[in-house]
């Protein structure tokens, strides 16, 4: 059937602006029918901001958003046929379990008895049967999170949303209640639209997983799909735990990272061209180096830690650090050896391989971006069939200098994201000019870090264009 | 130990001197001497010439005066005030700020700005000063004393409870009804509560606003017989009544508050 197969929901190059803060940028997401979606990423991606457009608590500031085909993009929320649960449950306290459920049955001017028949049913669905007349304040977290998803089902909804329901729940809670979402959702039959920053809740419950970062949908993918063949390092980091590495794709089906050539999978990228290498700490075999396997990297275990079902091995190999998870202990100090099949090599793309900015120069020895007038090496300005006034400027990731106290800095701005690449740090800074500055570092910063930035006048590229006629 | 001795004398000698004043009138509203200090022996006759509508018809009328005014304006400030507090907690942090401040004025002002203030306000509108000038006034300075009681138990509310209430379908009147007002209901009482005691105590803006078509209040009619020399002895009693009325209302606010504490 057709009907089927159209998206329940359409969210069409939205964005959504704060006064000057973009919490969604241009984000574009189909959801089919009766699909479980989760919408996961860290704290201040958007993620709750997407899901409240789709509720109608607020208007996407572009773009368009469809439910069921109809366009609701400015419907307010109690004409949508979706209801939310919310994270902290949102239970109205002056009212019982039973008159919280009936709610928006009683706003229909629903018969009594239909009412007392429909609340009963969604009070068994979320296992809270003779709870009826309790009053909601006496309920536990588990119990109020119970009726407000009784709440909102109770309404026969297209879609049901939830932000974030089981973050105020302790871990082993927190676990059953998501097997019964699951369950809950394959009996209803209706669309989930579910909103973690819980990687692993993410994994275990979706049919599709949608990552977001920074106001932008990094990878739409199966929960296997996004585990293994993220689409950047972002989503690699995020998800799981992963070692990631500067490679440089030799030819296709071989890849060199860590001073030495692996075999893997991937094609397609040319020839020594820089890429990000993905190794999950579970696909790497370690053994001591006496055994016959033939070790490709050799290392010494840095430290070893006891995870429960396996141990967390740090290996310090060549000056890179790779995280190793065994059912084997291997001791601080000792010397091991680390294979991985060519198949668990995942290569990714380099999103970027310097910083590029927007700049203009101002004279011979001075280039503007960033917001700020750097010194740099002399430039040949002479001909003038060029733009100068609309220049590219290159910096290597390694040519920044972060520096504590960010009155040093010629510009100041804050970390925003965290990668570690075995041997370095590779940081997202958000500058306050409002552009992002990659920097590879030896140093540890710790996100949110206000920080001074600081570039050399030699490590500065300009890039030139010839001019266009612009009219 | 002397120590100890010391801090309840002070304290009981402070309380003394506090309600000393009020337990006097209290004492002597059960006595029949026209002169307060005299004591002629334990009567009710004062409470019971305070009932009868002859003799003492103009202080029973101010009393009805002042009642009807307090009623009218708790209960018009009530609405007025939950609303404005609505208004104002949905405001942006900064917006919040500068209303909850300008809130704040009439309270700290003194009575006689205000008083004045209205006065001229109502003779420059060539208004009529007379009852509905009094209830007008009492209104003003009430109000801002309900924001003041209504704005904590919105910023207790779960942010979501209203959005919760629109995603089930309630409109936005709806919405307010059904579950904004049930969860401010504590708030609003103790506003309402408050804006009646403060609204009987006033006398500063009420003489300015009283006009002088013969409106009295308590507290404007006291002060003209005080003037005439001598007080009418049946304020006593009077007295000893309001004391006891707003004495329990104010246990009942306090009460409140520590409920909502909770």
């Amino acid at each position: 059937m057709q009907s089927e197969n159209r998206p329940i929901i359409e969210v069409r190059n939205v964005s959504k602006y704060f006064d000057d803060k973009t919490a969604l940028d241009d984000v574009s997401l189909s959801i089919r029918k009766g699909e479980f979606v989760t919408i996961l990423g860290p704290s201040g991606c958007g993620k709750t901001t997407l899901l409240r457009l789709i509720a109608g608590f607020q208007t996407a500031s572009e773009g368009m958003i469809l439910i069921n085909g109809r366009e609701m993009t400015r419907t307010p929320p109690h004409k949508r046929p979706v209801n939310t649960v919310f994270q902290k449950y949102a239970l109205f306290p002056h009212l019982n379990v039973y008159d919280n459920i009936a709610f928006g049955l009683k706003l229909k001017k629903m018969p009594k008895a239909e009412i007392m028949r429909k609340v009963q049913a969604a009070l068994k669905m979320v296992g809270m049967t003779d709870y009826e007349y309790r009053d909601v304040n006496s309920l536990s977290g588990g119990q109020q999170q119970r009726v407000a998803i009784a709440r909102a089902i109770v309404n026969e909804p297209e879609v049901l949303l939830l932000d974030e329901p089981l973050a105020a729940l302790d871990l082993k809670m927190r676990k059953d209640m998501q097997m019964e979402l699951k369950e809950m959702h394959k009996r209803l039959g209706i669309t989930f639209v579910y909103v973690t920053h819980d990687q692993e809740e993410a994994l275990t419950l979706s049919d599709t997983i949608v990552v977001m970062s920074e106001g932008r949908i990094q990878q739409i993918g199966t929960p296997t799909d996004i585990y293994n063949e993220p689409v950047n390092s972002f989503v690699a980091d995020f998800i799981g735990e992963s070692n990631i590495l500067n490679g440089t794709m030799v030819k296709d089906r071989l890849v060199s990272f860590c001073g030495r050539d692996f075999e893997c999978v991937d094609e397609g990228f040319g020839e020594n061209v820089p890429v990000d290498v993905v190794v999950r700490p579970e696909d790497l075999y370690i053994f001591p180096v006496s055994e016959k396997a033939k070790a490709q990297l050799r290392g010494v275990v840095q430290s070893c830690i006891f995870k429960g079902v396996h141990y967390e091995m740090a290996v310090l190999c060549d000056g890179y650090e790779f995280m190793v998870q065994d059912y084997h202990a291997f001791g601080a100090g000792m010397e091991v050896g680390l294979r991985v099949k060519p198949f668990d090599i995942h290569i990714m793309k380099k999103e970027r391989v310097c910083n590029v900015f927007e700049g203009r120069m101002i004279d011979g020895t001075h280039v503007e971006f960033l917001g700020y007038e750097f010194e740099c090496a002399p430039v040949n300005m002479e001909d003038s069939s060029k733009d100068w006034s609309h220049v590219t400027v290159e910096v290597d990731f390694d040519k920044i200098d972060l520096l504590d106290d960010a009155e040093d800095g010629m510009l100041t701005g804050e970390v925003k994201f965290i990668l570690y690449k075995g041997n370095h740090y590779h940081l997202t800074v958000l500058s306050d000019w409002d552009e992002n500055v990659f920097v590879d570092t030896d140093d540890v910063w710790d996100d949110g870090d206000r920080v001074g930035i600081a570039i050399r006048p030699e490590d500065i590229r300009v890039k030139v264009k010839a001019a266009e006629s612009h009219e | 130990m002397v120590k100890k001795i010391l801090m309840q004398t002070y304290l009981w000698v402070l309380l003394i001197l506090l309600y000393a004043p009020i337990m006097i009138i209290v004492v002597f509203s059960f006595t029949e001497a026209k002169v307060l200090g005299n004591w002629t022996g334990f009567s009710m006759n004062l409470y019971k010439s305070l009932l009868d509508t002859g003799a003492h018809h103009s202080l029973m009328n101010a009393f009805v005066n002042t009642v009807a005014i307090a009623l009218i304006a708790a209960v018009v400030s009530t609405f007025l005030g939950s609303i404005a507090a609505i208004g104002i907690f949905n405001l942006k942090a900064r917006g919040r700020k500068a209303m909850g401040f300008i809130n704040t004025i009439p309270i700290l002002n003194g009575d006689i700005i205000t008083g004045v203030s209205l006065f001229l306000l109502f003779v420059s509108l060539g208004v009529t000063q007379g009852f509905t000038t009094v209830v007008l006034a009492h209104i003003t300075f009430c109000t801002p004393y309900v924001v003041l009681s209504v704005m904590p138990r919105l910023k207790q509310m779960n942010p979501n409870l209203y959005e919760a209430a629109l995603d089930l379908g309630a409109t936005p009147m709806q919405a307010l009804w059904k579950v904004i007002v049930p969860e401010i209901r504590p708030g609003m009482i103790s506003g309402f509560l408050l804006a009646l005691t403060i609204s009987i105590d006033d006398f500063a803006v009420t003489v300015f606003t009283i006009g002088n078509q013969g409106l009295e209040t308590l507290s404007t009619y006291i002060y003209a017989d005080a003037r005439k020399g001598g007080l009418t002895p049946e304020l006593r009693p009077l007295s000893a009544v309001i004391f006891v009325v707003i004495l329990v209302l104010l246990i009942i606010i306090n009460r409140r508050a520590g409920k909502i504490k909770k």
